[in-house]
């Protein structure tokens, strides 16, 4: 009877566990179900290609998780990418070599801010300007872009993207540092604790003594400074400019989040769900592919596993 | 069948879960009559207006409701409707981006084959308003109209909609002067159709000038009826507040000491209208004292004291001098940085977070103490909380529950605790005891108290007057905007506040 009790408790707590931190349990079901369902899954290749492929993807949900802490959300990530891998080729083939890589930077954190100021400042609903700020990206990329060739390879960037330090290939390594950053900033920091509360109830939170109005602007520069980061990983692995890239990524982004267990209300969130939520949509389309199931039905998938991963997270 | 009585509630009695909020209520309205419906905040009137007008299943109180001697079930809104009840609620139900037209017509509209019937429904509209003598063209928007014209326009609409009985909850609350001179003139007139009026109001004067018989409930009980010819405003004050008073307000002297918030001719502009919602208003507090602000819902206390810490959407006028030196507060940041906490009204609202832990809500104010070379740390919070958690009896297991799984009064604790965290030598505190149960009131009274010992001044907003009687060394009344009294120690009761509050002295 005690026993029987215990192990009730026991259960009710491993169902807790299982619930609120769904993306993991899902996660490592998903990789076990791959070693069996296809003999390429678990070779060495085909995990670091996986791990680098996504490491990308990650980042820009990294950013993306900051800002939808706060309850905000940024619809541009997928141009900030699209600018960020023209400008950055140009920037190169121009010769200003490591330096472009802190110009493209800088100029995010930049156009984030603007972002952020429209929000904070001018009340323009989150969705509306980072539309807005969508179009604009995407134009001047084009507008930079159209009739020049921006081949970069040979430079230092794509050689360093493709190379690894101590084994780890070097984009990993990117993710893993911007996850410690921003491990740190959420937890750690004024900041950090600050956006919670704004994403929680921004009219307390300003109450409290939170400086609302600046924490919202620095959301969007670090969201916008995440996204360039990934947007200069593409542009080593293409080792070119194009204004063909980032489409999508947005969506992407939102859906590891979501995945991740964060509210788009705002106010919770976890960095290290959010990664495996972008790594879990990664093995996902890996499995997929391996077994040959072609792109359209894997749209249908992905668009599943978001509805079931929300209400999985509804039922805690 | 007697149709002596238009409406006619027999025994209501209304619970929510363990706490009576109508108790056997007895009310009875005659055709033609405008009948005064008082009490304090609490008292249960809203309760018996919405059980009358269908917000509650049938089933779910006990009691009757005959109209015009006919017993009758009212389970919803409709059925309220059908039987020709309207009520106009205090928050407006009216769509601001629609015209005043198609809110009179809203769900009702007249048709032709293609569509709304514009034309018709203007004319008929124009028509309403002319019986209303409102000089207004109907195609206006309604978020370009006063409040008080709103208002009327809802009234309007009420009317429109065939009511036999008219419920207004507080409808003076927005209105200026002029505008309730109006609408008492409508409601004149409106009584000689033989459509009967319940008029609730915190307004004794409106009582008098307007109703013929005026009930008055207290505690979710019907204290009596009054012939209003028959009754004068002792009587009806008496009547309102007649309860014990509970022995919870503990006794402690503390030492008085210097003027450290000190605020001169402070007026407050009305958000939306070309007046002033605080106006020109002087108030002193001292170190080691309690100083309660009394007033009715909207005299204008919550305006003035956010306004002065730079927590109101609208900037104040006057001056504002801490400790003797004049200040000026942009936001609350500044004002915590100054030593100045805020517990504001509706902590679900802007006290809490209710989806993060006790420890992040309590720690939320004072980061600045847990911050070490620019990094949060942990365990100095879990300290700082844990202290303040023991300090308070904040009733958890754990720190890191959500704040949500607490009581009511735990929660207010959480709030208090917030603030206390900062450190303040100034603390207000606005309704700190609304919706917490005894216990944990008296807990906080107890806190109260103690900070006043220990030197700190602090203000308290609150409409509870046996709280505020209580509490408090000296009690400022405001009433519209002003502040309409000042009341020592042993000036305190609750007629003294009442008249201050109502506009009679």
């Amino acid at each position: 009877m005690e026993n029987m009790k215990k192990e009730k408790k026991g259960l009710k707590k491993f169902t807790d566990f299982a619930l609120s931190n769904f993306v993991i349990v899902a996660f490592v079901i998903l990789f076990i179900s791959s070693y069996f369902l296809s003999p390429a899954f678990f070779t060495k290749n085909n995990l670091l290609s996986v791990l680098i492929q996504n490491s990308i993807y990650a980042i820009c949900a990294m950013g993306m998780l900051i800002i939808i802490i706060t309850g905000g959300i940024d619809l541009s990530t997928g141009a900030y990418v699209c600018i960020v891998v023209c400008l950055t080729a140009g920037l190169i083939q121009d010769g200003h070599g490591v330096a472009s890589i802190f110009i493209v930077l800088v100029m995010a954190l930049g156009i984030g801010a603007v972002s952020g100021s429209m929000v904070a400042f001018l009340n323009i609903a989150p969705f509306i300007a980072t539309l807005a700020m969508t179009t604009i990206l995407k134009g001047a990329a084009y507008m930079y872009q159209t009739g020049q060739n921006r081949r970069i390879d040979g430079t230092f960037l794509p050689k360093w993207v493709k190379s690894s330090t101590l084994g780890v290939p070097n984009p990993v390594l990117v993710m893993i540092v911007v996850y410690l950053v921003v491990l740190f900033v959420l937890n750690r920091t004024r900041f950090g604790r600050g956006i919670y509360a704004i994403g929680g109830n921004k009219e307390t939170a300003y109450l409290a003594g939170i400086k609302v109005k600046s924490y919202l602007v620095l959301s969007y520069a670090l969201g916008g400074m995440c996204f360039a980061i990934s947007g200069i990983l593409l542009c080593g692995r293409l080792g070119m400019g194009t204004a063909t890239v980032g489409e999508g990524y947005e969506m992407d982004a939102i859906a590891s989040v979501v995945i991740g267990g964060a509210s788009m209300n705002g106010g919770t969130g976890s960095v290290t769900k959010t990664i495996v939520g972008a790594m879990f949509m990664g093995v996902l389309y890996n499995i997929m592919n391996l077994m040959g199931i072609a792109s359209y039905p894997q749209m249908i998938v992905k668009g599943v596993v978001i509805v079931l991963a929300v209400l999985l997270y509804k039922t805690k | 069948m007697s149709n002596e009585y238009a409406v006619e509630m027999r025994d209501i009695t209304k619970k929510f879960g363990g706490l009576i909020a109508v108790d056997s209520v007895s009310f009875k309205v005659k055709p033609g009559e405008i009948h005064a419906l008082c009490g304090e905040n609490g008292a249960g009137k809203s309760t018996l207006m919405n059980v009358l007008t269908g917000k509650f299943l049938a089933s779910s109180y006990s009691g009757e409701i005959l109209l015009n001697g006919n017993k009758v079930k009212i389970n919803s809104p409709k059925d309220a409707k059908k039987e020709k009840i309207t009520i106009v609620h205090q928050e407006l139900e009216l769509i601001p981006d629609l015209s005043i037209a198609e809110n009179i017509f809203l769900g009702n509209q007249p048709t032709t084959a293609t569509g709304v019937n514009w034309k018709k429904m203007n004319a008929e509209a124009q028509d309403i308003l002319e019986k209303f003598s409102l000089n207004l063209n109907v195609k206006t928007k309604i978020k370009y109209l006063t409040v008080g014209q709103q208002q009327l326009v809802e009234i309007a609409k009420a009317i429109y909609l065939g009511g036999n009985v008219l419920i207004l909850d507080e409808p003076s609350a927005p209105l200026t002067g002029r505008e309730i001179d109006f609408l008492l003139a409508t409601l004149e007139k409106l009584k000689k159709t033989g459509i009967s009026i319940i008029y609730i109001t915190h307004r004794l004067e409106e009582v008098f000038k307007l109703s013929d018989r005026v009930s008055v409930m207290r505690d979710g009980k019907m204290i009596d009826t009054f012939s209003t010819k028959e009754i004068n405003v002792e009587e009806l004050v008496a009547a309102m507040i007649g309860r014990k008073m509970e022995n919870m307000y503990p006794d402690m002297d503390t030492e008085v000491g210097d003027v450290t918030l000190e605020i001169s001719n402070y007026s407050v502009p009305h958000p939306l209208y070309d007046t002033n919602i605080v106006e020109d208003a002087s108030m002193k507090f001292r170190a080691g004292e309690v100083v309660g602000i009394s007033g009715l819902l909207g005299a204008g206390r919550t305006e003035l004291m956010s306004a002065v810490i730079g927590a109101y959407k609208m900037k104040g006028n006057g001056t504002v001098k801490l400790n003797g030196k004049e200040v000026k507060f942009n936001s609350p940041a500044a004002a915590i940085k100054a030593g100045i906490g805020y517990v504001t009204e509706d902590r679900k609202m802007t006290g809490l977070i209710l989806n993060q832990s006790i420890r992040f809500n309590v720690s939320m104010a004072s980061l600045s103490r847990i911050i070490e070379h620019g990094v949060l740390s942990p365990s100095k919070e879990k300290v700082i909380v844990n202290e303040l958690k023991d300090g308070l009896h904040i009733k958890t297991e754990n720190i890191e529950n959500p704040v949500s799984s607490l009581s009511g009064g735990n929660q207010q604790k959480v709030v208090l605790a917030k603030w206390l965290a900062t450190k303040p030598g100034i603390l207000i505190l606005d309704e700190p005891t609304r919706g917490v149960d005894v216990g944990a009131r008296f807990e906080i009274y107890m806190i109260i108290k103690e900070l006043a010992a220990q030197g700190n001044t602090i203000i308290i907003i609150s409409s509870d007057l046996p709280e505020i009687i209580g509490i408090s060394n000296r009690v400022y009344v405001m009433y519209e905007g002003k502040v309409h009294g000042e009341l020592l120690k042993d000036e305190l009761g609750e007629d003294s506040i009442m008249r201050y509050a109502t506009g009679i002295a």
